[in-house]
């Protein structure tokens, strides 16, 4: 962890501080919640597309992890 | 590659929608031609461009309500031909020239998993099970994943823990023409996740998170070897034994209600102990017509350094006695472009998309002094159909 | 009866949830007010096009509805959509015959406080919130049908 840069960490845990500061923000109620609710708001629009994506990025790519667990092996070449 | 995928679809859409969505039968497939650029003669060590690899696949998922919980089922078929990197030398002039697996390989590869939501109360929490085969490889992975939201539905916080046990047995593991290759290794991974959603306005939501993953085991590519000038001969790579990676990423999910569009924005820092630190930068726009038609174009950028024990060929052994050449652990960046349409009518959808990707030393954060020669250019082409029955 | 109605709007709009045993708040507007039913048993349901499990519990009512209108039973649809044209044509497609209120700018939910999507309140004869449903699943329906019932079957004041 010591070796991730300062300057990523800085900016990062300041979006996070500045986003979760729970007295700035106005509960959005949940009949306000229609935009939020379509699917293009939807973390991975295709959910399978997704996982395809991943796995060619993985492949492909030295860099792994991101939002979700990470799954078996393969022996991708 | 991703279990998870469809267990935070589970997780998630069970939160995400507002009260609770009787579970219905879905079924969605995913079909992929993916075709490698060939091997310019320039970068191979034959004078001669070489076919690299072509991979088709197809994906099918089902999600079903089962004992009251919600089950995903997930089943990959993938069939794979072409040539593969096999070692790197320095050309007539020292710069690196590709030498390629002469035989084509013929592969395949199925993969199926399950993500079933269980009955807690105070979280929502989902296990996932699942098997991985190729011609070579099998793997055996499980997990858990716990999500908890607010009661204002404004914050929630996942956390998830997984195991792999894989085991490889190469082709011609042992052999007469391989005599040094191994015959059968074993990895173990531990991988463990933690994210923060939040809402911050009726068209905003954030997403953080942080992963680790721990590698034990056999690590190296069986089928590689690397190129070392002092005794002008090729030798077996060698990774080291274990392998703790991070990452953190950050995402957004704007709407722009107005346009009837919304905006995705991603960023992946990560970072491992084999000295490879990579940014990864992706960007979507998606724009809908009217109640049927959705199109999204998007970008990616990504860099990443390279492995502390890569070269594309050692001018002598190393004290620690690793060594690989895979373009996969070199000093490169890439930059890609896709396009995504889908079409939804009652209760179908039918989406068609492709994607471009290229890799290049130039596309890196940092100048890159030598660049593989086996950087991959890629084009695919994706169809999917899904369909809800209700 | 409208003029108070808006005033009790101005005036409570920090007013707390409405729950089991309260007066049901004046909801009105130019086509429906709650004064106007008194003496009917009446379900509001707040709904929306992007809700899902709203659009699975629409059919039943409108079930309800057909079979139980003459009963005294009446149903109300308050829709909160930001851009009620989707909302319509979905009401439309469901071939949806009770009243329906549009409400783009939330402000009946604000005044209800509304705990989620869907929420509905079940007004008795006399006008006191005797039953809130929160969220919609199969059996809660069943449980509410029962429960219109029994209401139904109390004398008119």
């Amino acid at each position: 962890m010591k070796q991730i840069p300062s300057s990523v960490m800085c900016v990062l845990g300041l979006l996070l501080i500045a986003t979760t500061s729970a007295c700035s923000l106005q509960t959005v109620k949940p009949w306000q919640r229609g935009d939020l609710a379509s699917q293009e708001m939807d973390w991975e629009t295709d959910p399978l597309l997704a996982v395809y994506r991943r796995h060619v990025e993985f492949s492909k790519e030295a860099a792994s992890g991101g939002p979700v667990l990470a799954g078996g092996g393969c022996g991708c070449n | 590659m991703n279990k998870s995928k469809a267990l935070m679809a589970l997780t998630q859409a069970a939160l995400a929608l507002p009260g609770v969505a009787r579970a219905d039968v879905s079924v969605d497939y995913l079909f992929s031609d993916y075709e490698e650029a060939d091997l310019p003669a320039a970068h191979a060590a034959s004078g001669q461009s070489s076919e690299r690899y072509s991979i088709q696949s197809h994906l099918l998922r089902v999600v079903a309500p089962v004992w009251q919980q919600k089950l995903g089922m997930t089943l990959t078929y993938e069939t794979m031909s072409g040539a593969s990197p096999w070692f790197v030398m320095p050309g007539p002039d020292g710069r690196p020239l590709q030498v390629m697996s002469g035989a084509t390989i013929d592969e395949q590869r199925v993969d199926l998993q399950g993500t079933m939501t269980l009955p807690t109360s105070v979280v929502d929490s989902a296990i996932t099970l699942g098997v991985s085969t190729e011609d070579d490889y099998r793997s055996l992975h499980g997990g858990v994943e716990v999500t908890r939201e607010d009661d204002d539905k404004m914050t929630s916080l996942t956390g998830g823990l997984s195991y792999s046990h894989d085991r490889l047995e190469p082709t011609e593991g042992g052999s007469t023409r391989f005599p040094d290759r191994i015959r059968g290794a074993d990895k173990d991974t531990l991988s463990a996740y933690a994210g923060l959603t939040r809402v911050l306005t009726p068209t905003t939501e954030v997403q953080f998170g942080f992963s680790y993953q721990h590698g034990d085991g056999y690590l190296t590519d069986p089928y590689k070897m690397v190129y070392v000038v002092s005794t002008a001969t090729t030798y077996n790579e060698s990774r080291p034994d274990g392998r703790n990676t991070y990452a953190i990423t950050a995402r957004l999910r704007q709407a722009v209600p107005s346009l009837a569009a919304a905006i995705h924005a991603d960023y992946r820092y990560y970072r491992d102990d084999w000295k490879i630190e990579s940014h990864t930068v992706e960007a979507s726009w998606q724009q809908t017509f009217g109640e049927h038609w959705r199109v999204a174009p998007g970008v990616r950028w990504y860099s990443q350094s390279q492995a502390f024990f890569y070269s594309a060929y050692f001018p002598d052994f190393r004290h620690d006695g690793f060594a690989s050449s895979d373009y996969r652990l070199a000093p490169f960046g890439a930059l890609s472009g896709r396009l995504d349409v889908t079409y939804k009518l009652q209760n179908w959808a039918f989406g068609i998309g492709g994607e471009y990707y290229d890799a290049d030393a130039d596309y890196a954060i940092r100048s890159v002094k030598v660049e593989n020669p086996a950087l991959v250019e890629y084009w695919s082409v994706q169809l999917r159909i899904a369909h809800e029955f209700k | 009866m409208r003029i108070c109605g808006l005033l009790l709007l101005l005036f409570s709009a920090g007013a707390l949830a409405v729950a089991p045993g309260e007066r049901a708040p004046p909801l009105g507007d130019d086509a429906v007010s709650l004064a106007g039913l008194h003496g009917r048993v009446v379900y509001i349901d707040f709904w929306a096009s992007w809700c899902a499990p709203c659009q699975q519990a629409m059919p039943h009512l409108q079930r309800l509805y057909d079979d139980w209108q003459d009963r005294g039973l009446t149903v109300i649809g308050v829709n909160v959509d930001t851009q009620p044209a989707r909302a319509r044509a979905m009401a439309q497609r469901l071939a949806i015959s009770f009243p329906i209120v549009f409400d783009p700018h939330g402000v009946w939910p604000e005044r209800f406080d509304l705990p989620t999507m869907p929420t509905g309140y079940l007004v008795d004869r006399q006008g006191i919130v005797r039953l809130v449903q929160k969220g919609y699943t199969d059996q809660d329906f069943r449980t509410l049908a029962s429960s219109i019932d029994t209401l139904l079957k109390e004398p008119s004041p």
